[in-house]
């Protein structure tokens, strides 16, 4: 009986070691990404394209709409989230690879959460893209939602307050690109 | 009293039932990781090939995650059927290794002899906190096992809310945890369920002179907790933060677990618990029953 539980115990004993080497080499071989972090109106590059953050502003959904889009509401169905407000993102754009590509849905991460586009107010939004090509210096707008219901009421109010430093993030592997916007404006409508 | 309670700890440890609902949790806790393996991790793996050597044009240019621990514990994984599998017999498992026990030396004549050697309060606390305590390891002994498996292929690293792989949302409980420190997220959940676990176990000590039969005491915390889970999130779903059939899972699957909501269903269902419990054994003749 003796021998059996010296048995076990060298036994669990060495399993342990194994697994704590084990653990520590994974551990220590993580495949992380470069993270480029680009303050507000700086370049960034991504797919050939260089990006610059040039206008953020908070709307209320109703003025954003009013103002952008002549009152006429592209999303349906989306009322049962609760409050929102639209974070309206302009970047400004440059060629600088001759293989080159767009990518229109920039997610936007805040707190713990994070939202992409709301691809239907996109194309009105951008009418000048809708050949597929877009000349230097063109301006590429998106409008994110931001519900509450997914934020707690300190976030909330960091958000409202326009205290809070979004990240817009192109690409996440090998490279990070990451857009800091941080100098946020409140949407008003003239 | 301290001799009492080691001797039936030793005694719940001991149990056939405590060996099969380790085993049945322990087979759980291994399939998944295999699982997980060989259909997530391996594929991820993959994709980084795929994701380094592509073209600024290509589709999955510069889309890739590394899968983190929480993505692969099962606590957490939701891409598998065995976080529901885990979470459906849990109350069985957490029932199974002593929860009866009191049931059967009732019946056999032991309690009589225990009551009079040690005395009656010293036996039943002595008895609950066995009760409690091999429930609550059943439980939490796959929990753990899994997640040092899964530790030694996966890094312990926070889950990118934009690689849509998170199963918790920021103002889940815990929330910032599971973003920021996966590793303490897992351990206070491991915390949780074996409280749970022992809260389920001692909901059949405490209804053990409500039933006839050894089964039926058994399975009433894994019936109540079914009732529950179906009876609230279906026609209570307000309630779901207080459900204790959803606050076990670390996936927060039903709803938004809050802290408040939580410490006080575990009061509640403690309390509960304690109360029934003491009712239940008060004053009860001692008899060999037939």
């Amino acid at each position: 009986m003796k021998k059996k539980r010296i048995v076990c115990a060298i036994m669990f004993i060495f399993t342990s070691i194994i697994m704590a080497c084990r653990i520590i080499y994974v551990n220590s071989n993580v495949k992380r990404s470069h993270v480029n972090v680009i303050p507000q109106g700086d370049r960034g590059t991504y797919r050939g394209v260089e990006y610059r953050v040039t206008d953020a502003t908070l709307w209320k959904e109703d003025d954003f709409i009013k103002y952008y889009l002549d009152g006429e509401s592209t999303c349906g169905g989306e009322d049962e989230l609760g409050e929102k407000i639209i974070l309206y993102v302009e970047y400004e754009m440059n060629a600088i690879d001759k293989e080159n590509i767009v990518d229109w849905y920039i997610p936007l991460g805040m707190f713990y959460c994070f939202n992409g586009p709301a691809m239907s107010m996109v194309t009105p939004l951008n009418p000048d893209f809708s050949e597929g090509e877009f000349s230097e210096g063109a301006k590429l707008r998106l409008p994110y939602y931001i519900y509450r219901s997914n934020l707690t009421d300190e976030q909330w109010k960091q958000i409202t307050d326009r205290t809070y430093t979004y990240t817009a993030v192109m690409g996440f592997f090998p490279e990070r690109n990451e857009f800091k916007i941080s100098n946020v404006k409140e949407g008003k409508p003239e | 009293m301290n001799k009492v309670i080691s001797i039936e700890i030793k005694k719940s440890m001991k149990t056939k039932g405590f060996l099969v609902a380790l085993c049945v949790g322990l087979i759980i806790a291994i399939l998944q990781c295999v699982w997980f393996y060989k259909n997530i991790y391996s594929v991820n793996q993959l994709e980084m090939s795929y994701v380094l050597n592509a073209g600024v044009s290509d589709k999955l240019y510069g889309y890739w995650f590394q899968n983190g621990i929480l993505e692969g514990w099962m606590g957490c994984e939701l891409y598998s059927q065995y976080n529901q599998l885990f979470f459906m017999v849990f109350p069985l498992l957490a029932s199974l290794p002593y929860a009866v026990s009191l049931y059967r030396e009732f019946r056999s004549g032991y309690t009589s002899q225990m009551v009079t050697r040690c005395g009656r309060g010293r036996y039943y606390i002595s008895k609950f906190i066995a009760v409690f305590i091999s429930g609550g390891l059943v439980v939490m002994l796959p929990l753990l096992l899994n997640f040092l498996i899964s530790a030694c292929y996966l890094p312990v690293i926070p889950i990118d809310p934009m690689s849509l792989q998170a199963v918790v949302t920021g103002r889940d409980m815990w929330g910032a945890l599971y973003y920021e420190k996966p590793l303490c997220y897992a351990a206070a959940y491991m915390g949780v369920d074996f409280v749970y676990g022992g809260i389920f176990a001692c909901v059949s000590l405490a209804v053990t002179f409500l039933f006839n039969n050894a089964f039926s005491i058994l399975a009433f915390p894994f019936i109540l907790s079914y009732f529950l889970m179906y009876g609230i999130d279906n026609l209570a779903y307000r309630f779901q933060s207080y459900n204790v059939a959803d606050i076990i899972n670390p996936a927060q699957v039903s709803c938004s677990n809050y802290v408040s909501a939580f410490v006080i269903t575990t009061i509640v269902s403690c309390v509960v618990v304690i109360i029934t419990y003491g009712l239940s054994v008060r004053r009860r003749d001692i008899r060999k029953e037939r």
